[in-house]
């Protein structure tokens, strides 16, 4: 939840949409003995690797999901006034 | 009763695909924030980087290293020793490389955090932190001028304050103005920046430059200097980019301006070496004017003779020389 920002009810309501559906399986279990150091660099180099890492980016970064874009620039938006602020409602 | 809408079906209705769940989500998001991943990125890229342009150093001592983050480290590090073997390249402390020994650099002996922690100083431009040597004239006054530095510069550039080649970044004469007051310069010095004369507005400098190389320049010791490449290096005119930028122009710019995976590093090394050779040629002439009045006359007086008005068919006179 992101406490400080002015929009922050809306925010966390994109972010609560459901995940995209991506059809390759969970790149963290490919990544793993990369992380774990186990890998070597021959294997760190394959293209497996790389596709992992790229699905990685994409679900961290969102950038297939509904909202990411509106996220980014409601964390820029002036608060929405309340009502009594704004002259004729 | 009122009739309902009919709906299309949703675009996804029936398609089965897997979902990865909210904590894998969270999970992935910051191991690809972490610095952990970032140290992971720049191994691999020097790995890949080594495998295309050292191969048989890879083949021999990177392939079956293991990813560990003390030698993601070692693998940055080779890259650059052997980068370095070819062409001269300004690193930071985090880097230890040694282009006599690149196989020492591969094997640091650090804990994983230590390896992790040098590996943070590339956050942000990756192996784009290293970057070639660059042999410019220093942009910065205080750099360039302090304490009476680089004389030659400066009258070089008040003569041609009023052509085409202006350095209108400094006001030259505010410089020679502090120098006279406040810096401890000679009284024959002082003299000269006094009466400097000045190129025409008009003076075609390409030309001028063309002229005096015709010509060269005879130190006292009787060294002959292309004393046009001198002035275009002054002026930043030489087309090598390595002679015409400074450190720290390239500190300002975005990236190294080296591509690591295709740009030819012998093309760079010649440039590099043609640079430097004019840093070396402008300093020991720099050295020799500041220290020796008659030299600094000789050199003005090579100037103007250069930048006669070509209208005249008067043709150039004997090249001058200064006697040791």
């Amino acid at each position: 939840m992101h406490l400080r920002l002015p929009n922050a009810a809306l925010i966390a309501l994109l972010e609560a949409i459901p995940a995209q559906p991506i059809d390759t399986a969970n790149p963290l279990t490919t990544l793993q003995p990369l992380i774990s150091g186990t890998l070597t660099f021959a294997q760190a180099l394959e293209p497996e690797i790389q596709a992992a890492l790229d699905a990685c980016a994409a679900i961290a970064y969102r950038q297939n999901r509904p909202g990411r874009i509106l996220c980014d620039r409601l964390h820029s938006v002036r608060p929405i006034p309340a009502p009594a602020c704004v002259v004729g409602w | 009763m009122r009739p309902t809408t009919q709906r299309a079906s949703h675009p996804r209705a029936g398609v089965r695909r897997r979902v990865v769940r909210h904590s894998d989500t969270d999970a992935i998001t910051r191991l690809v924030e972490s610095e952990q991943l970032a140290a992971i990125h720049y191994g691999r890229q020097a790995a890949a980087l080594i495998r295309q342009r050292f191969p048989d150093f890879y083949a021999a001592h990177v392939a079956d290293l293991r990813t560990t983050p003390p030698h993601l480290l070692g693998v940055v590090q080779a890259f650059f020793s052997l980068a370095q073997q070819v062409i001269q390249l300004d690193h930071s402390y985090a880097l230890t490389i040694d282009p006599a020994n690149p196989l020492r650099v591969l094997h640091p002996a650090l804990s994983d955090d230590d390896a992790l922690s040098y590996l943070e100083e590339f956050h942000g431009w990756g192996l784009d932190e290293v970057c070639p040597e660059v042999y410019g004239i220093p942009t910065e006054q205080e750099e360039l001028f302090g304490e009476g530095r680089n004389l030659l510069v400066a009258v070089l550039w008040s003569m041609a304050d009023r052509t085409a080649w202006s350095a209108t970044m400094f006001d030259m004469e505010e410089v020679i103005d502090y120098w006279v007051d406040q810096v401890a310069i000679s009284p024959e010095q002082v003299a000269q920046l006094d009466r400097l004369p000045q190129l025409e507005r008009t003076t075609d400098m390409e030309a001028l430059c063309t002229a005096l190389s015709a010509q060269p320049f005879h130190l006292p010791d009787g060294r002959p200097i292309d004393l046009g490449q001198v002035v275009r290096y002054v002026f930043g005119r030489t087309g090598n980019w390595f002679a015409d930028l400074s450190c720290d122009e390239l500190a300002e710019m975005s990236g190294s301006g080296i591509d690591w995976c295709s740009d030819d590093l012998i093309a760079i090394a010649a440039d590099q070496t043609a640079a430097r050779g004019w840093f070396e040629h402008y300093h020991a002439l720099n050295a020799l004017v500041t220290a020796e009045p008659t030299v600094l006359s000789a050199v003005v007086a090579a100037v103007q003779q250069a930048a006669a008005p070509q209208l005249t068919a008067t043709p150039a006179g004997p090249p001058l020389v200064v006697d040791a």
